[in-house]
């Protein structure tokens, strides 16, 4: 992989922290223009490089706070996008509120170190979820309710193979219930907001 | 009376003078910019992009049919151009510029004499 490939890529992912309205709209041309600076940047010299490297990162954080800014002002003036701004932080918070909990009685009914870890991987499968929908609803969705089918097979799996008769089957649902509802509302969240833009 | 929109920021202003000539996509832009300020004012990527944003929302500047060939992306680059409302807010700002210098230019003449 060439320098300009891997930086092109980083640069890709840092584009992931604006909006995606912005993105759909400019990422591919931002891309192009970075490219072109580099090239540019590249035939002066490395200092050249640098600062050009320097002045993206710097200023990157800066400009996708700011086009967030924007764009919760936009969603604000729209009563159906801030319907789905509500919704979707709803979610987010619910889901955050309940994996702290969750945590503290996993921590709490895990029986040795190991499966602990193993509730541990659960709990970063749901933050990844929750991190998730920030760039990717859709997915972030999926994940979500792929832990919460995992959640329930491995706890009912722990009760009937393991004779693990502390972890009753109530305990399996009410973990697992709270995984599929966000998943599913963040589902429900992406299709509604991919209607709006399709209607828009 | 002066234009609400008035005074622009140095960026912005740049920018609008950079489309004057024709319209210009994004890297030409940051190139113009650059050029006409000295170096002084280097725009990022996110900066430009952000600003193109908020100036086509204000619609003093729209995307433009005449978009340049790219031959080594095999694909067109999108391009900007000012609409008549950009023009006449650069028009006045430019007038603007121009009081000051004048005003600053027979301050300073009269100190001398």
């Amino acid at each position: 992989m060439t320098a300009e490939k891997i930086l092109l890529t980083l640069y890709r992912t840092g584009l992931m922290i604006y909006p995606s309205s912005f993105r759909e709209e400019f990422a591919e041309e931002m891309q192009d223009t970075f490219i072109d600076s580099w090239s540019n940047a590249a035939n002066t010299g490395y200092p050249a490089q640098l600062i050009l490297l320097l002045r993206e990162a710097v200023d990157l954080l800066p400009c996708a706070l700011q086009a967030r800014w924007n764009q919760f002002w936009e969603i604000l003036d729209c009563p159906k996008r801030r319907e789905i701004l509500i919704a979707r932080w709803l979610a987010r918070s619910v889901m955050l509120v309940l994996l702290l909990l969750i945590g503290a009685d996993f921590s709490a009914a895990a029986p040795t170190t190991s499966l602990e870890a193993v509730f541990r991987s659960w709990q970063i499968m749901a933050v990844s979820g929750i991190l998730l929908s920030f760039v990717w609803e859709r997915l972030s969705g999926w994940i979500l309710i792929a832990t919460g089918i995992i959640v329930f097979v491995f706890i009912v799996t722990l009760i009937f193979m393991l004779n693990m008769a502390h972890l009753a089957i109530v305990s399996a649902i009410i973990w697992t219930v709270p995984f599929l509802m966000c998943g599913r509302l963040m589902l429900a969240i992406d299709r509604k907001n991919r209607n709006l833009k399709q209607g828009a | 009376m002066d234009d609400p929109n008035l005074p622009l920021t140095e960026p912005t202003f740049f920018i609008l003078l950079s489309l004057a000539s024709g319209p210009l996509h994004g890297y030409a832009i940051m190139q113009e910019v650059a050029e006409m300020s000295a170096g002084r004012i280097t725009l990022s990527t996110g900066t430009l992009y952000g600003a193109l944003k908020r100036l086509m929302e204000q619609r003093w500047i729209e995307r433009s049919d005449e978009n340049e060939m790219d031959e080594n992306r095999g694909r067109p680059r999108k391009s900007y151009a000012l609409t008549d409302t950009g023009r006449r807010i650069l028009n006045a700002e430019t007038e603007r510029l121009k009081r000051i210098a004048r005003l600053a230019s027979l301050r300073l003449t009269g100190s001398e004499s």
